[in-house]
């Protein structure tokens, strides 16, 4: 009967339906292994596993996990060892030798030698290799200003098993190579790699499952987008890390204080982007089985002010500097979690001028600053705000209420943020909010007000504040740099190309079932071989 | 038969460059690349973007790009993720087991839920089952998903933590069935409803109808119980209409899971879809969509075999 | 059952009334402000100033709840009316006159019909950049296979009636007969799957926009208002934030799927309307 032959085929498909549901999904381990397994949340998927080749800070996340950099990143800017035991800098700072740590080994247990360093940075360098992160190449010797070179060119050399040197172009702060270069260089194993064509290799299906890395962890298996699951490393030449295995699930961050509470999750990393929504930090202080800290970020937003547009003076820009109401929006915006910012750098940044004065907030001085230039009050300024961060964009209208008390109307138009940059490059704008994660490093910003860079949003025509950029840059130690750096915060608050707003203080939770775990560092990494867990 | 499938085989192929026309037209509309995303970085040069930009051949002529795409596209290449330099077919490939698992499951479930509580229904009209089972068929077309979605979350993993936030597993690092079963209770409830309404609606409809023929009548009076007669006639003749439904699901049941994936992390088609877009990752998004549309014209003939299977008028008179 | 059917009908066509007075009445009575912030009072509980509390910089919920409204229900009726513009008379010149031109509309409704909806409007508007307008048009847009095929079933089973062979025979030009025979029988298909259109297109909007595609922040509409309730602390300890525009949209969909059931058991009982789906 025709009904019964279709249900017949119904549930037959429904139960092979359901067996190969079961075969795919469940690894079928029915025996209790007491293991101890950590599990770390990150807000969006990581884009390749490939350590050259992205921007994303949740793959950084992952990498910090699986491979290893020279040094660890701590976050009063000071450098400890990881896979290099120690460096010594040349007298005139033009060199670096890493002396590597001779426990170091691969999770396929060769031993990690001074030729994979080398390897790593040629691939880098390497002009076939298409890697994003070459352009951190650009600060040694035999790069062009691309960061491209190759091998042969490229002054980067073992001097035996355990040893590498790098020589500098010209001589500079070894601590910026510190921060810029060993912060995105995570060293890829030669042995397995060095056959391959440069061409190839960014996209090669190793990185698809890059089980052989030199990191606390060892990547044992993962779903799409939604997990990637590790073993410890007992080898690790730091220590054996305190857990036996370590999961990272993508959670979207709304989730992140349920998942805490419920404990389906025990800690949050990802760097500066992963950070319990402040709409839940009242109720995660409430919780007793968390660990909470409010710790200050590197991380910045500003308002860059469209610098060739005329009406936009100097006189005006310091106007609306001091017309804005930055306590406002940091004790009701944030609920008092973030910082007031003067410039590009927190006050508890290393190279942060204590001279300056914080900048003042006076509404009537700003009116009559744009009286007496005659500034147009019927013209309608266009604001743009990027999609993605909330905060951001409900700084907006409070920010359009600050202008509009000095006579400056504006119109806020919220687009993604591909979209506002390009219009910014073009000039489309009178106002845009745009943030950066900052660095230890002071030059960071410096890029935004050169004249030429493709970052200088403002449109800043003015070559001031560049070149004491560079001048920093070709300083050599702390002091001279310090120097250097104090001018140029100084200056910037004198010709406000944009006006700096806050830092927004990082909110981070964990289960009180871990300890010895540095999260202030987590902007850089998450070191899991110190942590201590029950 | 035959003359019917290589009918609707036929029909086939210009649908299908229609499809791949309109999402590359689609695709071409777009404002920004994701070279743009490069641009935010502060440190990133202005020669790493021209050498980035080259790689992906995004300096090349409109209509060349469609044609080396199309000509991939035959071959099975669906192009490189701009996001993560592996090819799209693979990822597409890794995600659609995940929403296979979950639309299928919900579907094979709302047909074993809606399919007898609308022979019931139908059975006995103007009754409070009739009632409360049209009031859920409301219910399930008319309100929107993702609310359904957040109180399910709110009652069963906030307030009584007896169900999952997310994901596919736990966070135990074993993945074992129950585990996975528990996350897929509320995100298979979210997406079913939609079709539990439906299916219901129409199954209802259609055996008021087929309870109201002469051979109903006759089938009694003959001596049948009412049960033969329920698997005899009424299934047969209602089905037809419920398969319809089922297949015009086609496309939901394929892609549609977008917003249950993202509410619930659920790692399918749909919040690939959503990442692709948030990175600006093009060959991903049309990709995606392309491979979706496909399955649903191949889905779409399958379901016209089983029609023309079920109901002989529709073969023969075609 | 048609006495019922008839009452629910009536039931759903007062809410909708009062819905619609009220988004276009509400705002100017109380003059409402969903957009400036109260300083004082950001994340507050309802009080006798915020009748709905306000959000997190200080906006007035409830003014945000019945602008949304507004917003909800303007993209629903005015993307199903273009549906309308674009779908009718593609079908009708598919089944008036046949051959090539009716294979390549249908093949064109064919391919819009192998997306899931809310697949293809996401991929067009995060390419054309998402805002009240664009997620209005194509909403509107893409609706029109639905209105197609009807109105081409339609046309099909009308055209070989005798009057339009006779209308032909003496000689009146395709456009009056289209628009003097054809087109009024399409009125009662056409509102009846206008009803349901809207809902579904109401549906789609608020998708969107919790989605974060759709209706951009600072304006307001109920789908991208439940947006934040995302967040536990919304969920648990804000109902009276989330829980209005949730149910605001059950109601609404379903008063219009009530007045469409209505209309369709009053307009006809012959013709069954098998071109409209549900789909998502």
């Amino acid at each position: 009967m025709k009904v019964k032959g279709f249900s017949r085929v119904f549930l037959l498909v429904t139960c092979l339906f359901l067996f190969l549901t079961v075969q795919v999904y469940s690894n079928g381990q029915s025996e209790k292994q007491d293991l101890t397994v950590v599990s770390m949340a990150i807000p969006s998927t990581w884009d390749t596993l490939m350590p050259l080749n992205t921007t994303s800070a949740y793959s950084d996340a992952i990498f910090d996990l699986i491979f290893d950099r020279l040094l660890v990143i701590r976050q009063d800017g000071s450098y400890e060892s990881r896979l290099a035991e120690k460096y010594e800098v040349s007298e005139n700072s033009d060199e670096i030798v890493f002396y590597l740590n001779k426990n170091a080994r691969w999770h396929d247990g060769e031993p990690v030698l001074a030729e994979d360093v080398v390897f790593t940075f040629q691939v880098a360098a390497h002009p076939e290799s298409q890697v994003i992160r070459k352009s951190r190449m650009v600060y040694f010797k035999g790069t062009d200003e691309s960061g491209a070179a190759y091998p042969d060119e490229l002054k980067i050399e073992a001097i035996d098993n355990h040893t590498v040197r790098m020589k500098l172009k010209t001589p500079m702060d070894p601590e910026t190579i510190f921060a810029l270069v060993n912060r995105d260089m995570y060293i890829i194993p030669k042995h397995i790699l060095k056959d391959i064509p440069m061409n190839e290799i960014a996209g090669h299906e190793f990185w698809s499952n890059p089980t052989v890395g030199s990191g606390p962890c060892i990547l044992s298996d993962m779903i799409s987008g939604e997990r990637i699951e590790m073993d410890a490393n007992k080898n690790y030449h730091l220590g054996a890390p305190d857990f036996d295995r370590l999961i990272v699930r993508v959670v979207p961050s709304t989730n992140f204080l349920a998942g805490l509470m419920s404990g389906e999750i025990d800690i949050i990393g990802g760097g500066n982007f992963a950070s319990i929504p402040l709409k839940d930090w009242e109720l995660t202080k409430k919780q007793d089985n968390l660990i909470k800290k409010s710790l200050p970020s590197l991380a910045y937003q500003y308002m860059a002010i469209n610098t060739s547009k005329d009406y936009f003076s100097q006189e005006i820009r310091q106007a609306i500097n001091i017309a804005i109401n930055r306590d406002l929006m940091i004790d009701q915006l944030m609920k008092g979690e973030g910082e007031a910012a003067i410039g590009p750098l927190s006050q508890s940044h290393k190279y942060f001028n204590n001279n300056m004065l914080p900048i003042e907030y006076n509404v009537e001085k700003a009116k009559e600053i744009l009286k007496s230039s005659g500034f147009d009050t019927s013209r309608e300024h266009l604001m743009l705000v990027p999609k993605g961060n909330i905060i951001r964009e409900n700084s907006a209208p409070l920010l359009q209420q600050d202008l509009a008390k000095i006579g400056i109307k504006v119109k806020i138009q919220t687009l993604d943020f591909p979209t506002l940059l390009s219009s910014v490059r073009k000039g489309d704008y009178d106002f845009a909010l745009i943030g950066s994660a900052g660095s230890l490093d002071p030059h960071e910003s410096v890029t935004l007000v050169t004249v030429g860079d493709p970052c200088n949003f403002a449109h800043v025509s003015d070559t001031t504040l560049g070149d004491i950029g560079n001048r920093g840059m070709r300083a050599t130690n702390f002091t001279e740099r310090k120097k250097v750096y104090d001018e140029y915060q100084i200056t910037l608050k004198k010709q406000v190309p944009m006006t700096w707003l806050y830092f927004q203080n990082n909110l981070y939770a964990y289960n009180n079932r871990l300890s010895n775990v540095h999260v202030e560092d987590f902007f850089a990494n998450a070191c899991v071989w110190e942590w201590e867990v029950e | 038969m035959k003359n019917y499938l290589i009918k609707r085989f036929i029909i086939l192929i210009p649908t299908f460059f229609g499809i791949t026309i309109l999402v590359y037209i689609i695709s071409t509309l777009a404002p920004g690349s994701p070279l743009d995303l490069l641009l935010g970085d502060s440190q990133v040069t202005a020669a790493d973007i021209e050498r980035k930009a080259n790689e992906l051949g995004l300096n090349e002529p409109v209509l060349i790009q469609y044609f080396h795409w199309l000509s991939g596209l035959l071959k099975g290449n669906f192009g490189i993720s701009f996001r993560t330099n592996t090819p799209v077919l693979g990822m597409i490939m890794e995600r659609l087991g995940p929403t296979l698992l979950l639309t299928v499951t919900a579907t094979i479930l709302s047909i074993f839920i809606a399919v007898p509580l609308g022979v019931m229904s139908a059975y006995k009209p103007y009754s409070l089952w009739d009632y409360i089972s049209s009031g859920l068929a409301f219910i399930g077309t008319a309100t929107p998903n993702f609310f359904v979605g957040l109180i399910l979350i709110y009652i069963f993993a906030v307030n009584l933590g007896i169900l999952p936030l997310g994901g596919m597993y736990d966070s135990s690092g074993m993945r074992h069935v129950s585990s996975l079963l528990k996350h897929l209770i509320m995100p298979v409830i979210v997406f079913s409803l939609q079709q539990v309404g439906s299916i219901l609606r129409q199954t209802r409809g259609s055996v008021i109808e087929v309870l109201q023929e002469d051979f109903i009548t006759m089938s009694r009076a003959k001596g049948l119980t009412e049960f033969e007669i329920i698997l005899k006639h009424v299934l047969r003749n209602a089905l037809i209409p419920v398969v319809t439904v089922i297949s015009s699901m086609m496309p939901y049941i394929i892609g549609g899971a977008v917003v249950t994936e993202q509410i619930f992390s659920w790692p399918g088609l749909g919040s690939l879809m959503v990442q692709s877009i948030n990175a600006r990752d093009y060959p991903t998004i049309m990709g995606v969509a392309t491979f979706i549309a496909i399955v649903v014209l191949l889905g779409n003939f399958i379901a016209d075999l089983i029609y023309g299977a079920l109901d002989p008028k529709i073969s023969h008179n075609r | 059952m048609r006495l019922k059917a008839h009452k629910l009908a009536i039931l759903g066509l007062i809410i909708l009334f009062i819905e619609i007075i009220s988004a276009i009445f509400l705002p100017i009575l109380f003059d409402l402000d969903p957009y400036n912030s109260d300083p004082v009072a950001f994340d507050a509980e309802p009080n006798e100033f915020h009748i709905m509390g306000t959000d997190s910089i200080g906006r007035d919920v409830f003014s945000r709840f019945i602008y949304g409204g507004r917003v909800s229900l303007l993209v629903g009726i005015l993307s199903s009316l273009i549906s309308i513009i674009v779908g009718v008379p593609l079908g009708i010149i598919a089944g008036y006159y046949k051959g090539a031109i009716e294979f390549i509309i249908m093949r064109c409704a064919d391919v819009f019909m192998s997306f899931p909806a809310i697949v293809l409007i996401l991929v067009l508007v995060s390419v054309i950049g998402p805002s009240v307008w664009t997620v209005t048009i194509v909403i509107g847009i893409l609706g029109w296979p639905q209105f197609s095929r009807l109105i081409y079933g339609n046309v099909l089973s009308v055209r070989e009636k005798e009057y339009i062979e006779a209308a032909k025979a003496i000689g009146t030009n395709d456009f009056t007969i289209i628009t003097k025979y054809i087109l009024p029988n399409t009125f009662a298909p056409i509102l009846i799957a206008f009803t349901f259109r809207t809902a579904q297109a109401i549906i789609l909007e608020s998708s969107l926009s919790f989605l974060g595609m759709g209706v951009q922040p600072p304006q307001a509409s109920w789908g991208n208002i439940l947006y934040e309730a995302q967040s536990i602390t919304v969920l648990s300890s804000q109902p009276w934030f989330w829980l209005p525009p949730g149910i605001a949209l059950i109601l609404t969909v379903t008063s219009i799927n009530f007045f469409g059931d209505g209309i369709r058991d009053a307009l006809d009982t012959k013709m069954k309307i098998v071109g409209i789906k549900k789909c998502n």
